[in-house]
């Protein structure tokens, strides 16, 4: 899943960004409004953390030129303003969730997943497919009752066709979802997570959860549902 | 008497009670002087009747008096008293109404009857008329008129006496009316007074309870001037200034918790998302120092904010220790200047200075390192890249005065002034919050304020912030 966080303390922008990769989300970081409004416009986010008070162009201007673009990208407000006028006025102008400086970085990620989960109209944090079950809250993953230990960018790979189970997804879709801006990754690394993915996750002999559709992508769950 | 309504009410009853006392005198003192009045008229009359019944016939005098003659006599409850002598204090005739009771004899001429008030025994007063006069003519009136020759062995004295009893019932009746009349009065008095002063003062009770209803959370109240009397306006007007004045300090006061709030919650979140994300995993230990690292950096920068509170907050209690002595203001920027030489550099900032040799300036060699530390940090901080900071002084009579500019001012003519309020921040490109506070300059300022020197800003020329300075010279 791939965030973008527009805040323009430094500390708090290189351990939020730290913490949010270790998790397994990309992310892209802005440190003034102009700047996180330019990378909202042309990049395709899940969620994106925003400051209010931001030099340039105030996370209220930039949330309301987003909502008029008609972007329907979740939206978190995360700021040291927590008046009610305040909240009510971040909600208003198109906001999704409003959290509060200084935070929990458990209730941030909280948060986050469960904004990524309304992304994909989904209301559990677990996900099945077949027997292969993902539990997106502790990110641990079991086919059967046996355990699958996925590194983090495996584990996006796999929770973001889970999300979109039963549909075919692009390997653009893909590479725009898990590799942030200043990724090197071309389109083609894709294939090679989706073949570690298959080694860490299929049974020998049966064929693969992660079926390959010729010209257009990968798609799980199309087959059993 | 503290109360302002007892001490109105007090003063309102006693000056009624006065009046009321001295109209009740006077009328009582007319009202006597009328009843007896009257009653001398009736006295004289019955001694002009008496007189009248004297004859005298062959020197001999004989007196007719009857109760046809005086008709008040026949009037057994208020009986006439009187007896005839002659010159040389001879009894002539009493009436019968005397009895055993005596009359003393006492007389003034014709034109002026003595009057008297006596007791002539058995528990009766009396007011007697004495007047002697020469008998035989028919009418005492014109015995009045003219002093009479003749033989004075001739003369008669007539004393009339009637007793004072119904006079006086009279007039202790009169005095129970107005005793009774200036008692109801008095209560009626009291009474009005005191709805009256009730009323008078429920202005002051309004002022009181508008007072009351305004504390700490609604200072935006006035006191409301509408209705109030003229008296208590300029109180009211005074008042609402003094709240005008309260509130935008409370305002104020608000503000600047708000902000430090704000400005310390911004780096305790990154302090704890620091620690948060580098606990989150086990995590080699070069990670984690470097967590520390960052964590330290973020509480050093805390603290320099806090001490920067503080300073300020010392400063407007003014319980800052400030020992001036001459400092030597070359000395004191080059030492500011160098910890800032890196930056600048890194910038590729020019810094120009032209100040005299020994320029000697009377302030807190402490207070001056923070006052030339901070606006030259600001210049290098704010100057656009490639800029120019550039630097004079000069004397002039017993100050020093300092011109610092730096270019790449981006904001208004406006704005200039307010980098030396609290907590402000030009919106610029500036990549950190945290870094500065917007402290520094309100801190430079209320330090200059302090030495007794006074600091402004203005953009002088496009693009060009200009901060001049002047302190007391050595």
């Amino acid at each position: 899943m791939r965030i973008l966080f527009v805040e323009d303390y430094e500390p708090l922008r290189k351990s939020v960004a730290k913490g949010l990769r270790e998790t397994g989300f990309a992310v892209d970081v802005a440190k003034d409004g102009e700047e996180g409004l330019w990378m909202a416009r042309n990049n395709t986010y899940d969620v994106i953390i925003l400051d209010l008070m931001l030099p340039r162009l105030d996370g209220i201007g930039v949330l309301k030129a987003l909502r008029k673009d008609k972007r329907p990208v979740h939206v978190l407000i995360l700021t040291a303003r927590n008046d009610v006028p305040d909240r009510v006025e971040g909600l208003d102008a198109g906001a999704d969730d409003y959290l509060c400086k200084p935070f929990a970085f458990e209730e941030l990620l909280a948060r986050v997943r469960a904004l990524v989960r309304r992304g994909y109209g989904r209301k559990t944090p677990t996900i099945e497919v077949g027997d292969l079950r993902i539990d997106t809250a502790a990110q641990r993953v079991w086919r059967g009752d046996r355990e699958i230990d996925l590194t983090a960018r495996e584990y996006g790979l796999l929770e973001y066709l889970a999300l979109r189970k039963g549909e075919v997804v692009s390997r653009t879709d893909i590479w725009n979802h898990l590799y942030d801006w200043l990724s090197s990754a071309t389109s083609n690394v894709v294939d090679v997570y989706v073949g570690y993915l298959r080694k860490k996750i299929d049974t020998p002999g049966e064929p693969s959860l992660i079926e390959t559709v010729r010209g257009r992508g990968y798609a799980v769950g199309r087959r059993s549902g | 008497m503290k109360s302002l309504r007892s001490r109105l009410l007090a003063g309102m009853i006693l000056s009624v009670a006065l009046l009321l006392a001295l109209f009740g005198v006077a009328v009582y003192a007319s009202f006597r002087k009328a009843l007896l009045a009257e009653f001398d008229g009736a006295l004289q009359a019955a001694a002009r009747t008496l007189a009248a019944s004297v004859e005298v016939e062959d020197d001999e005098i004989e007196i007719e008096a009857s109760h046809d003659a005086v008709p008040e006599l026949r009037d057994p409850q208020l009986p006439l008293y009187f007896q005839f002598r002659t010159h040389d204090g001879e009894l002539l005739v009493r009436s019968d109404a005397l009895g055993d009771m005596e009359l003393p004899s006492f007389h003034g001429p014709v034109s002026k009857p003595t009057y008297r008030n006596l007791p002539i025994g058995q528990g009766v007063r009396v007011r007697a008329l004495g007047v002697r006069f020469m008998p035989g003519l028919d009418d005492y009136e014109s015995l009045a008129s003219e002093s009479r020759k003749g033989d004075p062995e001739k003369l008669v004295t007539l004393v009339v006496a009637r007793s004072l009893a119904g006079l006086e019932r009279r007039l202790a009746r009169f005095r129970w009316l107005l005793l009774t009349t200036g008692a109801a009065t008095m209560a009626a008095a009291l009474a009005v007074c005191f709805v009256v002063v009730g009323r008078g003062l429920r202005p002051l009770k309004a002022l009181a309870a508008d007072i009351e209803g305004i504390h700490e959370e609604n200072l935006s109240q006035r006191v409301s001037e509408e209705g109030t009397p003229a008296e208590l306006q300029p109180v009211v007007a005074k008042l609402n200034d003094l709240i005008d004045r309260l509130e935008i300090a409370f305002e104020r006061e608000r503000g600047f918790t708000a902000d430090v709030a704000h400005e310390l919650k911004t780096p305790i979140s990154g302090l704890r998302t620091t620690l948060d994300v580098a606990l989150s995993r086990r995590r080699p230990a070069k990670d984690l120092a470097e967590a520390l690292r960052d964590s330290l950096d973020i509480v050093n920068l805390m603290h320099s904010m806090v001490e920067r509170l503080l300073m300020l907050a010392r400063l407007d209690a003014g319980r800052m220790e400030i020992e001036t002595r001459a400092v030597d203001l070359v000395d004191i920027v080059d030492s500011c200047w160098q910890p800032l030489e890196e930056r600048a550099g890194e910038r590729r900032l020019t810094f120009e200075r032209d100040l005299p040799e020994a320029l000697g300036i009377i302030a807190d060699p402490d207070c001056l390192v923070i006052v030339f530390s901070n606006l030259l940090e600001n210049a290098v901080e704010y100057a656009d890249e490639a800029g120019r900071i550039f630097m004079r002084g000069h004397r002039e009579n017993d100050s020093a005065e300092m011109v610092i500019t730096n270019t790449g001012w981006r904001l208004g003519q406006e704005e200039a002034p307010r980098i030396f309020d609290r907590f402000w921040r030009a919106d610029t490109s500036r990549t950190d919050t945290g870094t500065h506070a917007g402290l520094g300059l309100a801190l430079v300022r209320r330090i200059v304020l302090s030495l007794g020197g006074s600091i402004d800003a203005a953009v002088e020329d496009e693009g060009i912030l200009t901060i001049r300075l002047s302190l007391p010279a050595a």
